[in-house]
């Protein structure tokens, strides 16, 4: 499995798709912190004038820089996995992996561990830098970072192994778009969720934590902006989180686990689809 | 101990036959030839043994194990008939690869590299990447890849098919240097020439099922061939030369009448006289695995 692993890391680190999101990520970078640094100076002023503006429009800063993260990187997750055992498959490469003394639940595992790596270490690297320049320029205190990172290194885990799981059933572009219209059903059911908590709207709260259940990426967005603008001691706490890209409906760690679970049964799924699949 | 024993093996894909009832038995230290039409079934029955594809009833053993033990898979080599690679390694990635999966230490991959690449002639082109390499070259690293983990038993569908005469002579006496250290050789393959210069056994299959099989000498040897030019063939002297059920096959003024018996070539001889046909030449030559063929695969066997 460690094998198949480093094969599938190196592979990704040499595709262009890796390149143009590395790129297109620090020329954003590059922007928001420029952004960012002409924000601060006014945040400064304003802080004195009006605090709850100056900590909405710090929040806000964060929660956009992470929300840009977050859609890169469920795609980059989403592109880079569509094919990892399909378009193996189609071209004919799997059959001599696969003939070798090693299970096929070893050739997930390892592909799943290779290219989850490089999400994940992706996804470290981003939050950090953008956690980095609104702490920088504008001196946000932000509790629970390290969790916050778990929750932002799980989505593309989570996409990741619906991503394979599609993979070893479905062709490389169907699987594409299968995982995307997922991903796009967790995202819209997430926002409809928030607003219908902002309204009191009970049906629209449900239809964002069914959801969640069926893609628990936004929820574990939210999650992670929750845990990360949340502070016992601050009464303005609720009105940071809001927004279409904010948290204010904040998943509970029950989600966490289902996450958790969802990820395990779905790379099973996909190991024991995969064992009964003629190459 | 055999090599390969199959037992009513059976593949279909839906309710189309891919291989049906196979029963093999190939002994160890064999080249084992197998044959057949396009579409017969012969890939088929070698992704079922090497693992690619699920039997859907029958039995099989490999080197003594039964099919699906992962373990055992250390000990075989497999050539793909279509056959490809992470093109944007090099030869030699390419081969740490296949080593590294077959259980190889670094260091004996190290050892084993330079060797397999000198057996299939790629020693200069190690460095470059598969995708440079020309669709000859990729077939011979393929076989270099199924010959890294120095395997027991080799599967080989159609490896010299992307070869041209040299390569298809290097890769022939790579088989029987593997025979005589005692390898065991499963292959697949369309060019009856090869498999008669190499194979000690052979099986032919049609419509995914085995229409013959055995040693090559005996499958060969009972029959003789008389081949005759005649002019005036008539559809009496035909009838008159397959008599007994012999198999006659016309192709223009050449005739070609299988014997079993080396007294009936004059009888032969006697019948074109007497239906007043003019005999110009008459040769007995050895039955080709060719005539074979065609004659098991169209039901004359």
């Amino acid at each position: 499995m460690f094998t198949i692993a480093v094969l599938t890391f190196k592979e990704t680190l040499r595709r262009k798709l890796l390149l143009l999101t590395v790129l297109l990520s620090a020329a954003f970078l590059v922007l928001y912190t420029l952004g960012v640094r002409a924000a601060s100076r006014h945040i400064h002023d304003l802080a004195i004038r009006d605090p709850l503006v100056a900590t909405i429009t710090q929040t806000q800063l964060l929660v956009m820089g992470l929300f840009f993260g977050y859609f890169i990187i469920a795609l980059m997750t989403i592109f880079a996995g569509t094919g990892t055992v399909s378009s193996e498959i189609e071209s004919g490469v799997l059959q001599t992996i696969v003939t070798r003394p090693l299970s096929r639940a070893a050739v997930i595992g390892g592909k799943f561990l290779g290219l989850g790596s490089i999400l994940v270490l992706y996804a470290c690297l981003f939050f950090g830098t953008v956690v980095g320049i609104v702490h920088y320029y504008t001196g946000l205190g932000m509790a629970g970072q390290l969790p916050a990172l778990a929750f932002f290194c799980l989505i593309p885990v989570v996409l990741l192994s619906v991503t394979v799981l599609g993979s070893t059933v479905l062709p490389t572009l169907a699987n594409g778009i299968a995982v995307f219209a997922l991903y796009v059903v967790g995202f819209i059911g997430g926002t409809v969720e928030q607003v219908g908590t902002l309204i009191d709207n009970a049906v629209m709260v449900r239809i964002g934590i069914v959801s969640s259940l069926v893609m628990p990426a936004d929820a574990l967005y939210r999650k992670m902006v929750a845990v990360l603008t949340a502070s016992t001691t601050d009464p303005l706490a609720a009105v940071r989180q809001m927004g279409p890209l904010g948290s204010l409906s904040e998943p509970s760690v029950w989600m966490i686990v289902y996450t958790l679970l969802y990820t395990g049964i779905a790379l099973l799924a996909a190991i024991r689809f995969f064992n009964a699949r003629d190459l | 101990m055999p090599a390969i024993v199959t037992e009513n093996l059976t593949k279909l894909y839906g309710r189309r036959v891919g291989c049906s009832n196979i029963n093999i038995v190939v002994a160890e230290g064999q080249i084992f030839g197998f044959l057949g039409p396009n579409g017969a079934g012969k890939s088929t029955l070698v992704k079922s043994l090497v693992g690619l594809l699920r039997p859907t009833s029958g039995r099989a053993w490999l080197l003594g194990r039964p099919l699906g033990d992962a373990a055992v898979r250390r000990r075989i080599g497999y050539l793909p008939e279509n056959f490809r690679y992470h093109d944007w390694l090099t030869g030699e990635e390419l081969l740490s690869l296949h080593g590294a999966l077959c259980g190889l230490s670094p260091d004996e991959r190290r050892r084993r590299i330079p060797e397999v690449l000198a057996m299939v002639g790629l020693e200069r082109w190690e460095k470059q990447k598969i995708r440079s390499y020309s669709k000859g070259m990729q077939q011979r690293i393929g076989v270099a890849c199924a010959l890294i983990g120095d395997p027991d038993l080799l599967f080989l569908d159609e490896p010299t098919s992307a070869l041209d005469p040299l390569g298809r002579r290097d890769i022939r006496e790579l088989m029987l240097r593997l025979r005589a250290r005692g390898k065991t050789i499963f292959l697949n393959s369309h060019l009856l020439s090869e498999v008669e210069m190499v194979c000690d056994t052979v099986a032919i299959i049609s419509r995914g099922e085995i229409v013959a099989q055995g040693a090559l000498s005996e499958l060969l040897a009972p029959a003789v061939e008389v081949e005759m030019e005649v002019e005036g063939v008539t559809p009496a002297l035909e009838a008159a030369l397959a008599a007994g059920g012999r198999t006659v096959r016309k192709s223009g003024r050449t005739l070609r009448v299988a014997v079993q018996d080396r007294n009936e070539i004059p009888v032969l001889a006697r019948r074109v006289i007497e239906h007043g046909a003019a005999l110009y030449r008459l040769e007995s030559v050895q039955r080709s695995l060719e005539n074979l063929f065609v004659d098991v695969v169209e039901g004359r066997h």
